[in-house]
């Protein structure tokens, strides 16, 4: 009986033992990605109309066409080219497209002279659009950052001969025939947003 | 061996990183520009034709008063052409409806004060009162046309002063007929008309 409880004490303190000792251990990677996030969106004005029906607007151009809206999001630092064929009336007559005209205001959080960098901010220094690829906004002290730091206004002008836009009136250009004809002219612009490296 | 084509690999991912083009985003807008028809004539609707006239003796009169010269311009889309006519075919005495003149004893010249050049057909215009003057008539008569380098434009390009004369000022052989018109003392009066319409010639580059 001794032999025996000895035993079953011997048995029970190695379980109570070996109950004490047992761990395991399992590993959980975890893996953060961070992926390259470059977006242009156009969140208002996506089409202009620009209607010349007076003298005045033949002779002097319409200062405000419209306002095109954009945000970037962007996780590295960006620039933003334009461009755009001539205007044509699905026929043969064309409209040059420098006679079209654009420039930048901020709205976000960055401004341009600082994060942003901008040559055409008021209409006087409006840029003349052509059919390659024009700088708009470029990167300043770093532009990268989510809609609410990159907002602007594109503001367009048309036959204003501002800035590098074309400087003879639609008037002069009908006259000497550049403009052949009256009618319904149309365009695309080309927004270009490019990650800087 | 081994060791080898892992370089290998290595020096391909790193070159096709650098050519690859950078990461860019494209958005397209759509722009319209409507150019529509204008055609204007800019001058003083409340402008006639008056002047003062009185008989010192036979063969002698006095202008009392001359017609004022009038200033107007034109602005147009397109090539056009002007006319000018008298309102009736006699000037009327603004007291006494019974004393008239015939109209064709005024004249007048069509000045130009814009930048379209008025030498002729193969200018801008074509003023057929530039070198001569013009008897008024109850009919439309052309004055001034398109030329070749189109008349197009706004008031800065088609600005002019329309002169009146009187008739015998060119010619002194008028001057018998006007003896024969037996004028009396007034101040006369007529209305005009100035007719512009748009030429249907448009040259091109």
């Amino acid at each position: 009986m001794k032999k025996f409880t000895f035993f079953l004490v011997l048995v029970l303190t190695g379980i109570a033992f070996n109950a004490q000792s047992q761990t395991d251990a399992e590993t959980v990677n975890f893996t953060a990605v961070l992926s390259s996030v470059l977006n242009l969106n156009v969140t208002g004005g996506g089409t202009q109309t620009a209607t010349f029906d007076t003298p005045d607007k033949y002779n002097l151009g319409i200062d405000a066409v419209g306002t095109t809206t954009v945000t970037m999001e962007a996780t590295s630092n960006w620039k933003l080219e334009i461009n755009a064929a001539d205007f044509t009336d699905g026929a043969s007559a064309t409209i040059p497209i420098d006679n079209l005209g654009v420039w930048c205001e901020a709205t976000g959080a960055h401004t341009i002279g600082a994060e942003v960098t901008c040559s055409n901010t008021s209409l006087a220094t409006a840029l003349g659009l052509s059919s390659t690829d024009q700088l708009l906004l470029d990167n300043g002290s770093g532009n990268s950052g989510d809609a609410t730091d990159n907002a602007f206004n594109l503001n367009w002008t048309m036959g204003t001969m501002q800035g590098t836009m074309n400087t003879s009136s639609i008037f002069q250009q009908l006259s000497d025939g550049t403009i052949a004809n009256l009618g319904t002219f149309t365009t695309t612009v080309n927004l270009t947003l490019t990650a800087l490296p | 061996m081994g060791n080898d084509r892992g370089y290998i690999l290595l020096l391909l991912i790193l070159l096709l990183s650098f050519s690859a083009p950078a990461q860019e985003t494209n958005l397209e807008m759509s722009m319209e520009a409507r150019l529509e028809q204008v055609l204007i004539l800019n001058i003083d609707p409340n402008t006639k034709i008056e002047f003062g006239i009185k008989k010192v003796n036979d063969n002698l009169y006095e202008i009392t008063k001359k017609p004022d010269d009038i200033n107007f311009s034109v602005e147009s889309t397109g090539n056009w052409n002007l006319s000018i006519s008298s309102a009736n075919t006699y000037f009327t005495d603004v007291t006494d409806s019974t004393k008239k003149i015939p109209v064709d004893f005024m004249g007048y010249t069509i000045e130009n004060r814009g930048n379209n050049w008025d030498n002729g057909i193969f200018s801008h215009i074509a003023n057929r009162s530039k070198d001569t003057i013009l008897p008024l008539k109850p009919e439309k008569t052309l004055v001034l046309i398109n030329g070749r380098r189109n008349n197009i434009g706004g008031h800065s390009r088609n600005s002019f002063v329309l002169r009146w004369k009187f008739i015998f000022e060119d010619e002194l052989s008028k001057m018998v007929e006007f003896s024969n018109l037996s004028i009396q003392d007034g101040y006369y009066i007529d209305g005009f008309y100035i007719t512009l319409s748009e030429s249907k010639t448009h040259y091109k580059k």
